[in-house]
């Protein structure tokens, strides 16, 4: 590893997370409509009598989807606004370091918002990870990656566009179907006590392809 | 247009419509009725037909994207996002039929089968690909960035098909009925099959030289357009 | 002979979105034709006029 790599992801990650730290949008953002979303799935699922302990897969999920959009929308929003991303445009970094480095702080985002779900889920829907703590971590951390690793790429795509807001959820969630299909798979066959080894080695491709893809390309991305 | 041009037009447009002919006649006259599902399984020719120029075309998406970043030639650009188009309308042929094909066959419109749903997935995807375009204003940007999206479109098709694959391998979808006893068997089936697949691949060809001239065309009127303005200031 | 119309409305459907296409596609091209012969006789026009302006 080379050091000017290094230095690029530390003083990325430091920005975004202290930004993140001062405005608490992230969290604002995506942790409180989580909690909406959850009671939405309460609501939604008790009508016809869904058995709660199947929920908390599919609420997780669905929570990482759409609060992780609205999240990704955000913090490229906010890095549009300051003119930070033209600063970044600017930097005289490699481009492939700088989408390693946002990749990583949106995934420590979104996994902090999901570590303060769990208690959530817990209160709720009688979520138990029991003895399964580990595997189900290991999931969601490769799910969380992925979902990112394609997110962050998509973001800066449609942020050049006329309604971004919308655009980027409708050209992005066809495309995390994978991940969500892996996601979902991996983290239920942990919860019933199995190893997902199949799934995880999928999620493990989709997380190695998407970020040398991510690598490669973004820095078209950052062309003017 | 030149006159050799103009010549090699009428060949192909003759060659399509005669295979288009001879297509159509297979699939629905000489083709024998299959045992079980009846004449519903007519459509399945088309159906097939259509899917094979809807893969081809979002492959083509994937390439012609990677080609132009490599390449910056504009050519690269039209041709992706052209056949991106084509794979979009063959591939609204194949969501289209399928259900058709699928209510008097399974007994209903829709399941979540692996086909159905890796489908379903490409075809919003390379929606997606389509729009972009429409809303990016910045001329300078709208071939870079809709190479980024074909290329990230086109990278995750294998990965849909994988996971709607083995998804359904874990729930097992309702029983398709007949499908042991019926079947491409009769020779003239497949001859129907042959036909229509090449009748469309032929006519998805078709649009696409069609669609890329569209476009040249679209950029050349920008250019004139440009030019005017530059005379009119001027003058 | 049964489900004559499933078939009937399937291959309906094939040829309603093919000929939009077309059409589409056909209607589209007529139209910028046209304007790229309406821009270029301006053209024409707008050169003669500076031409014969700036002697």
């Amino acid at each position: 590893m080379s050091s000017p790599a290094i230095s690029t992801l530390k003083m990325m990650l430091a920005k975004d997370l202290v930004r993140e730290m001062r405005s608490k949008e992230i969290f604002l953002s995506s942790f409180l409509f989580s909690v909406i979303l959850m009671a939405a799935f309460h609501f939604a699922s008790a009508a016809n009598r869904m058995p709660i302990e199947y929920i908390p897969t599919t609420a997780l999920w669905v929570c990482i989807l759409f609060s992780g959009t609205l999240g990704l929308n955000r913090t490229h929003a906010s890095e549009l606004k300051n003119g930070c991303f033209r600063a970044l445009m600017l930097a005289p970094k490699e481009a492939g370091w700088i989408y390693l480095a946002k990749v990583t702080s949106n995934a420590l985002l979104l996994g902090f918002t999901l570590c303060l779900l769990v208690p959530i889920l817990v209160l709720f829907f009688q979520f138990n990870p029991g003895s399964a703590l580990f595997p189900l971590l290991l999931s969601l951390i490769l799910g969380i990656l992925g979902f990112v690793a394609v997110g962050t790429v998509i973001v800066a795509v449609t942020a050049n566009t006329r309604m971004s807001d919308i655009l980027f959820p409708i050209i992005q969630l066809p495309l995390q179907v994978p991940v969500l299909i892996a996601g979902t798979q991996a983290t239920q066959l942990c919860l019933e006590g199995k190893t997902p080894t199949d799934w995880w080695q999928f999620l493990v491709a989709i997380n190695v392809v998407y970020l040398s893809i991510g690598f490669l390309v973004y820095e078209f991305l950052l062309e003017e | 247009m030149t006159a050799r041009k103009l010549l090699i037009h009428a060949i192909f447009l003759a060659l399509l419509i005669a295979v288009m002919e001879c297509a159509i006649l297979w699939a629905l006259v000489i083709a024998p009725a299959d045992r079980e599902q009846g004449d519903v399984q007519r459509i399945f020719y088309f159906h097939l037909g259509s899917i094979w120029p809807a893969f081809l075309a979002f492959f083509y998406v994937l390439y012609g994207s990677i080609a132009y970043l490599v390449t910056r030639k504009q050519i690269f650009d039209h041709r992706a996002f052209v056949a991106g188009q084509v794979g979009l309308a063959f591939g609204s042929l194949v969501l289209i039929t399928g259900p058709i094909w699928a209510k008097p066959t399974w007994g209903i419109w829709w399941t979540w089968d692996a086909r159905l749903t890796s489908m379903l997935v490409l075809w919003l995807i390379f929606l997606g690909y389509v729009m972009l375009r429409d809303y990016i204003d910045d001329a300078t940007k709208r071939e870079r960035l809709s190479a980024i999206l074909g290329i990230a479109g086109g990278v995750m098709v294998p990965f849909v098909y994988l996971s709607t694959r083995w998804f359904e391998t874990q729930h097992p979808s309702p029983v398709i009925m007949g499908d042991k006893e019926s079947g491409i068997k009769d020779p003239q089936m497949v001859n129907a099959l042959l036909l229509a697949l090449a009748a469309f691949s032929l006519l998805a060809i078709y649009f696409w030289r069609r669609g890329i001239e569209l476009v040249h065309s679209d950029a050349r009127l920008q250019a004139l357009r440009r030019r005017t303005l530059d005379l009119e200031e001027n003058v | 002979m049964k489900n004559l119309g499933y078939l009937a409305s399937a291959y309906t459907a094939i040829w309603l979105v093919l000929s939009f296409f077309l059409a589409k596609l056909y209607m589209r091209n007529q139209k910028l034709n046209r304007e790229i012969d309406q821009l270029e006789t301006r053209i024409k026009e707008l050169e003669s006029k500076r031409g014969s302006g700036a002697e």
